[in-house]
């Protein structure tokens, strides 16, 4: 029986993902649950498509929860699926199932033989239906903050705050704390809150 | 005086991370590495934090010059970590071999980072652990961020106690891993140049005929390692079941996959993890095949376990059968969902092809579903790097015999579109080399033209260089020097004025390297002068003789970087 959370979290090289899943993880720890993740770096970073694995385990008392194994899940298993990227977001998908939420940041890094936009958010709602958000993360952080890197902190604030992953925003606060140098960690922790209204 | 209980901390590590804690605690010294993914984070780690502990860290010119390095040291009586990815044993591995003869003398861990289904690596799926067998060094696989910093602890411990190196091979599902780990809060300080060489002819100098006693005392060794380890609860059997039908033997992080299917399909089965895969503890190997009729053994890439279980049970006279890459891939990860397959079609059981999907379908994702292909969106040079001005200079005018040599880096995406100009790709530094040898075979038939980068041409560019000019040939090598190692995160690279600790280096000139090789048609501009990149290599390619180019200008993420700072 399943007894993970599964997140899977998708981008392109150079898009934040990597210190996105460094608070994540820290942020499930801080919540008192077991959480393995697996990322990529270095070749497939550089403009390349990157898919970060986290699992957590679903319960927080260690009696009734197993521990998370494996730092990878199987195809249909996400339950959450963060998208960085549209099309990196349509690509997550293969790891999806029908109650599988989708939280997609309504932004398109195109490159030769991209999809045209319109194409890939038809598909996306074919697939997602009710559990679909297209969420303006990289807007908002560019308007509001002038940096479009800190979608990652307002998709993850996005999902904490609607209740789509179960961590308590004081962990991801404390996470960003402990993750964040402290020169970048002021914006980190508004980009997160923004997405609290 | 802090109590031991409030030493104790438990955070969230990257494996790479966890490796760095794990020699932290075990006080080591120096640290020598080359970087490369999946391990470069290791040296990363300690270029921000050597100081601080007194750690002397160094990024080596390759890996060969790491190991060399951390020898000296070792001698010298100090504890020394290595790190590199898997083709740095190559690189490494004409010291590494001799060096299971002589011994350490200080301790010594090298970790080596694996690679399964490249994700960050060209060149090929390296199975290093074959390197373990062949030069007879312990090595230790890590399943998890915990193992990460408990096994490269526990090779220091080993390295200690044997007087040998210790190697502790990563995975990049490993390596690049986090989870929480629980660890000791380290309160050494290290005093490198407290080191001494004793000297010891007997045990330094590998000449014959000692060379074969030596041998011999490193097989005696690795015995009494072996019956070390057949104590040592690294090697454990996890859901010790009654079920005489089936065991699982595991390695690496493929436990942790096993694991998963195991807890997930609820299955009573008898799951043994080997974490020393040189030596194995045979005794509790075949102790555990004979509870069974069928062992299926997981482990990713080539079968160097299952093998070396098939012997031990013919060893033994156990008749229980042994399988694994009849129903594993040898190519490529393993993951939940093959070792699922694998475990249900042994025990014949039917698995409902993705549960939770919308229908039953053959490989039962919601995309295949909707027949939907995503077009692939590969590697690529960054926005304002500055290949992008030298390239395409570059292939308009070369002639069309060109037969283009690539090599290993940020130039290696000159294979890809738009560029396309990449006829092979082999490793560091063998475009030039290459490059040599098509030039003597084809004379005016073809004309090479390489393209490397700076690290790399440190690496071991240099040599090749070096034998094209001697031996006479006349092949045009492009170096890309964007002032910095890039594609692995950002390391410096003699060519900086810079070492591992960002301390200030002397810096070397690449001109003047070339042209002390004896390169008469050298040149260096900026990577954006079109007009003189131009000139130059219109001039260079009516040339008989060896030809050098180097293009240069700063890493464009670097550039933005150190404009921010």
């Amino acid at each position: 029986m399943k007894q993970n959370y599964n997140i899977l979290i998708t981008g392109v090289g150079g898009q934040g993902l990597v210190t996105l899943v460094d608070v994540l993880t820290k942020a499930i720890l801080a919540d008192g649950k077991d959480v393995k993740s697996s990322e990529l770096h270095g070749l497939s970073q550089r403009g390349g498509a990157v898919a970060v694995y986290v699992s957590m385990s679903i319960h927080t008392n260690p009696e009734r929860s197993r521990r998370v194994y494996s730092p990878l899940f199987k195809k249909g298993d996400a339950d959450l699926v963060l998208g960085l990227d549209l099309l990196e977001g349509l690509r997550a998908c293969d790891f999806a199932n029908k109650e599988t939420k989708l939280i997609i940041n309504d932004y398109l890094l195109p490159f030769i033989g991209v999809m045209p936009k319109e194409e890939i958010e038809k598909k996306l709602q074919e697939i997602g239906k009710n559990n679909l958000y297209f969420i303006e993360a990289s807007k908002i952080c560019k308007e509001k903050m002038q940096r479009e890197i800190l979608a990652t902190m307002y998709l993850l604030g996005y999902a904490v705050f609607n209740k789509h992953l179960d961590i308590k925003p004081e962990s991801v606060i404390s996470a960003i704390n402990k993750a964040i140098p402290e020169k970048y960690r002021k914006m980190n922790l508004q980009a997160f809150e923004l997405a609290r209204s | 005086m802090e109590n031991k209980k409030s030493n104790l901390k438990c955070e969230v590590l990257m494996g790479n991370e966890a490796i760095v804690q794990g020699a932290l605690e075990a006080g080591v010294d120096f640290v020598t590495m080359y970087p490369g993914c999946p391990s470069a984070e290791i040296g990363d780690e300690f270029g921000k934090i050597a100081k601080d502990y007194g750690i002397y860290y160094e990024i080596s010119t390759n890996e060969k010059v790491a190991l060399e390095s951390a020898v000296g040291a070792s001698f010298s009586g100090l504890k020394s970590l290595v790190a590199m990815k898997n083709f740095g044993v190559n690189v490494c591995s004409e010291v590494l071999l001799p060096l299971l003869y002589t011994g350490t003398k200080g301790a010594m861990v090298i970790v080596v980072g694996d690679d399964p289904g490249c994700w960050s690596s060209a060149q090929t799926e390296e199975n290093s652990r074959a390197f373990s067998l062949m030069a007879h060094i312990p090595t230790l696989e890590p399943a998890d961020a915990q193992e990460c910093r408990d096994f490269v602890k526990l090779g220091f411990e080993i390295s200690e106690k044997f007087n040998i190196p210790v190697m502790v091979r990563t995975t990049i599902r490993v390596a690049h891993q986090r989870a929480p780990v629980s660890f000791e809060i380290p309160n050494h300080k290290s005093q490198i140049t407290n080191g001494k060489f004793e000297k010891n002819f007997h045990q330094y100098v590998t000449l014959p005929p000692r060379v074969l006693e030596m041998k011999k005392e490193l097989l005696e060794k690795t015995e009494k390692i072996r019956a070390y380890l057949e104590k040592s609860k690294i090697n454990f059997e996890n859901k010790k079941s009654k079920n005489n039908k089936l065991g699982i033997i595991v390695s690496g992080i493929s436990y942790l996959h096993t694991m998963q299917v195991v807890e997930e399909m609820n299955l009573n089965l008898s799951v043994l993890k080997i974490s020393s895969f040189y030596p194995l503890p045979k005794k509790k190997i075949a102790d555990f095949i004979k509870r069974f009729k069928q062992v299926l053994v997981i482990e990713e890439l080539e079968p160097y376990l299952e093998r070396e279980i098939k012997i031990i049970a013919n060893e033994n006279g156990i008749k229980t059968k042994i399988i694994g890459k009849e129903i594993l891939p040898e190519i490529g990860e393993l993951n939940v969902g093959l070792i699922e397959n694998a475990i249900a079609k042994v025990l014949g059981l039917k698995i409902k092809k993705l549960g939770n999907s919308l229908k039953e379908i053959p490989a039962g994702s919601k995309l295949e579903n909707l027949k939907l292909e995503i077009p692939r969106r590969t590697p690529r040079l960054c926005d304002g790097c500055p290949y992008w001005f030298a390239l395409p200079v570059i292939k308009r005018l070369a002639p069309e015999n060109v037969v283009w040599g690539g090599d290993i880096g940020c130039n290696m995406m000159t294979g890809l579109a738009p560029h396309n100009m990449q006829d092979y790709l082999f490793c560091m530094g063998s475009s030039i080399g290459i490059g040599h040898g098509v030039s003597k075979a084809t004379g005016k038939n073809n004309k090479a033209i390489t393209i490397m980068g700076d690290g790399t041409f440190f690496h071991s560019g240099m040599v090749g260089l070096i034998n094209a000019v001697y031996n006479k040939s006349n092949p045009l090598m492009i170096i890309l020097d964007n002032r910095i190692t890039a594609m692995t995160g950002h390391q410096q690279n003699p060519g900086m004025g810079l070492n591992g600790m960002w301390q200030s280096a002397p810096e070397m000139n690449i001109e003047e390297i070339v042209k002390a090789l004896g390169v008469k048609n050298v040149k260096t501009l900026d990577q954006g002068n079109h007009g003189e990149l131009e000139a130059v290599m219109k001039e260079f390619l009516t040339k008989d003789d060896v030809s050098v180019i180097i293009c240069k200008r700063i890493c464009a993420i670097l550039d933005r970087r150190q404009k921010k700072n």
